[in-house]
């Protein structure tokens, strides 16, 4: 409490500082002519009563200097003098300021740049309720790995478990909608009633889907977007209720879900559709076929308190329960858990990680560039401090005016690369908004704003830090005699610099080399036939009878449609690029739907040549 | 040798002896309190304004002591320097710290009576 008292009044002692000195002054003049009558009384002349005084007293000067150390806080006064000084000395080389302002900023802005996305994406926690306690479930199969999972097993999971709050299922399925202007194909996903309320999304309007709407042969129900909503129903609120047109059949419309929900992407086979129905209401004899991965997954929230590993061995016991209940499907078949926040950077993360390396580097790069330039300038300024040495300022005195120097081209630095980090950050993310996940979360928060500062200071020490211990110690008479020329030490230290440099660019343009040779294997990958000119698209067609017969008016009117088509092949499945981790051979299954110009898919087929071949 | 040779206040002291000299002569400008702190001494300490001046200050930004400009007795205007309430209870409490230090070093300077 004292020492708070204290440290406010000496705070505010920063201000007024001439009133204050007046004042003291007068104490201490009031002071001496106090003891002067006092000698004089004791029968002194004046002129000794004054002498005695005067030297009983001691220096006027240091006794002031020490009241002003008390008084305010010297720390913070000689700082503001010595940033008043550094910003002299640098609008008198302003060609040099702004170079090393400019170099900081790049090194400085890339790192925020970076940071901001590696902290959107890896390290802020994901946008839900207590999120450390989502799971992300897929199954595993022996010599494949993961599998996405049966819906069968899944309910099975649910009644048996003992880890789990709420497991909820999900799969991609899109819809042709029809009977509100313009047909569409919109993005859907069949979703477990509790996948909302799992992950803490609320309708805006409306409700979550129920238990009972979840089972099979219930009602047809939707949840639309935020989306949808606004650009097909006008954001009408009495559309609850109503029924769509999806695929042909009516659903009822009972909620809209937010447009901030979001939830990742590719790495769980996710993406966020226009809308959604129950996944339980499927009513297809196939889809609760036990040995039917239907390329959906599940997301669980853990009990409070249950750790990944605990729910991982739960889920285990299930999987046993189910391999020996149904040797047929599930004899071989695991469950695979994993931290959903792992699961949706799993991909991005070394790639993030990289990149903080790469960007760290060049920071390197700048800070020993200004390193050498504030280097070559202080050879100028040997005379400078050679004086200031010779009036008494100690060496530290120096180097805290160096760093102070060097702190601010940082921190200028750092201000100007925090604008080219918004700036830069928000223009990539338009650039490529689906290969990011979290790319919403990716923004120029708290904890990035401490990063910059940080960068920024440790920055301003490292790259001052070396040229002020060179500057502070001059060899008085030498550069004071001589005017200022060169020792050879710092020429040697020059040399470092300059070897450091060329030595961590290596570095850079050897890892970026590298990278380039890796894309352009990437682009090289043969797909199994010659892509070369080859376009693929797909068309939906709506079948009003829920027989399925094959559609083959298609291909003779595309062909009559669009003229210039050379060749149209026609095929129920479009082979997909392998991918290049798991090397799957893409299936050629054309059968006896043969397109309408067998020339023409001949030629395609021709190219492709199948090595070897296992069952997929 | 070392007997007759004024020595100066030690560090830390300076604060209890400038609230005790308040405590007993009341209000007083700063070079009245280094007389009286000398006299007291027997003349064998040597108050340094340089020392005074930042201690008295320190005593102030604590809250332990006030000061305004008053007029001495000879007409001559000066800065006068008073307990407060806060400062009279630091005074009992500083004193009775410097009481138990001197005891304690009491029992090692006479080793005699030291209980093995």
């Amino acid at each position: 409490m004292k020492a708070l008292r204290a440290w406010m009044l000496r705070i505010a002692s920063l201000f007024e500082k001439e009133r204050r000195d007046r004042e003291l002054a007068d104490k201490i003049e009031s002071n001496i002519q106090l003891h002067i009558e006092d000698n004089l009384r004791a029968g002194m002349t004046p002129r000794e009563a004054r002498g005695q005084a005067l030297l009983k007293f001691g220096g006027v000067e240091p006794a002031k200097e020490s009241y002003r150390e008390r008084r305010g806080i010297p720390l913070l006064e000689t700082l503001w003098q010595d940033i008043r000084f550094a910003l002299r000395m640098l609008a008198r080389a302003p060609g040099f300021a702004a170079i090393a302002v400019l170099t900081l900023a790049l090194g400085i802005g890339a790192n925020t740049a970076i940071f901001s996305v590696v902290n959107g994406v890896l390290l802020n926690p994901l946008p839900y309720p207590h999120p450390n306690q989502l799971v992300q479930i897929a199954e595993l199969y022996p010599r494949i790995g993961e599998i996405s999972i049966s819906y069968p097993n899944f309910l099975d999971w649910v009644r048996d478990n003992h880890t789990f709050q709420s497991l909820a299922a999900y799969r991609t399925n899109n819809f042709s909608l029809t009977g509100a202007g313009q047909p569409e194909r919109v993005k859907g996903v069949l979703v477990s009633a509790s996948f909302f309320p799992l992950l803490g999304v609320k309708p805006i309007i409306g409700r979550n889907f129920t238990a009972a709407e979840d089972k099979r042969g219930a009602a047809p129900t939707v949840m639309l977007s935020e989306g949808l909503w606004k650009t097909k129903f006008n954001s009408s609120p009495d559309i609850l209720g109503k029924t769509i047109t999806l695929n042909g059949a009516p659903y009822t419309i009972v909620g809209v879900v937010p447009s901030n929900f979001y939830f990742c992407c590719e790495s769980t086979n996710f993406q966020p559709g226009d809308a959604y129905t129950p996944i339980g209401a499927q009513d297809d004899g196939e889809f609760y076929l036990r040995t039917n991965h239907w390329g959906g997954f599940a997301v669980g929230r853990l009990n409070p308190g249950v750790t990944l590993a605990q729910a991982q061995a739960d889920m285990e016991s299930v999987a046993r329960a189910l391999s020996t209940a149904y040797p047929d499907a599930d004899s071989h078949s695991g469950i695979l858990l994993a931290a959903l926040k792992g699961r949706w950077v799993r991909g991005i993360k070394p790639m993030l990680i990289l990149l903080l390396a790469a960007v760290g580097f060049v920071l390197l790069i700048a800070c020993v560039n200004v390193a050498n330039l504030l280097l070559a300038r202080s050879t100028a300024r040997s005379r400078e401090f050679s004086i200031r040495a010779a009036l008494g300022a100690t060496q530290s005195r120096v180097i805290r005016q160096l760093l102070t120097e060097s702190a601010l081209l940082s921190i200028a630095g750092g201000a100007l690369g925090l604008l080219l980090a918004s700036w830069g950050t928000t223009a990539a993310l338009r650039a490529l908004p689906q290969t990011l996940p979290r790319a919403s979360d990716v923004g120029i928060d708290a904890r990035v704003l401490l990063f910059t500062l940080a960068v920024c200071i440790l920055v301003g020490v490292f790259f001052g830090l070396v040229p002020a211990l060179k500057t502070s110690t001059p060899d008085l008479h030498e550069t004071l005699k001589e005017g200022g020329r060169g020792t050879s030490a710092k020429y040697r230290t020059q040399r470092i610099f300059v070897a450091s440099e060329i030595a961590l660019a290596a570095v850079l343009l050897i890892g970026a080399g590298l990278a380039i040779r890796s894309l352009v294997h990437l682009w090289n990958v043969n797909p199994g036939f010659d892509a070369h000119d080859v376009l693929g698209f797909g068309v939906r067609y709506l079948l009003r009878s829920q027989k399925k017969r094959p559609v083959s008016f298609a291909p003779a009117w595309f062909s009559s449609a669009i003229p210039s088509l050379p060749c149209l092949a026609w095929n129920p499945f479009l082979p997909r690029m392998p991918r290049p981790r798991s090397l799957a051979i893409p299936r050629f299954d054309c059968g006896s739907r043969v397109s309408p110009s067998p020339r023409c898919y001949r030629r395609w087929t021709w190219r492709s040549c199948i090595l070897s071949a296992r069952i997929i | 040798m070392a007997t007759n040779k004024k020595s100066d206040v030690w560090q830390g002291t300076l604060a209890l002896m400038v609230l005790k000299t308040l405590e007993a002569m009341g209000p007083l400008h700063g070079y009245g309190m280094a007389r009286r702190i000398e006299q007291t001494s027997g003349d064998r300490l040597v108050v340094n304004y340089g020392t005074l001046y930042p201690a008295l200050l320190k005593l102030e930004q604590e809250g332990y002591i006030s000061s305004e400009w008053g007029v001495s007795e000879n007409n001559r205007k000066a800065k006068y320097y008073k307990l407060t309430r806060a400062g009279r209870k630091q005074v009992g409490r500083e004193a009775q710290e410097w009481e138990q230090t001197i005891s304690i070093l009491a029992e090692f300077l006479t080793p005699g009576e030291q209980p093995r």
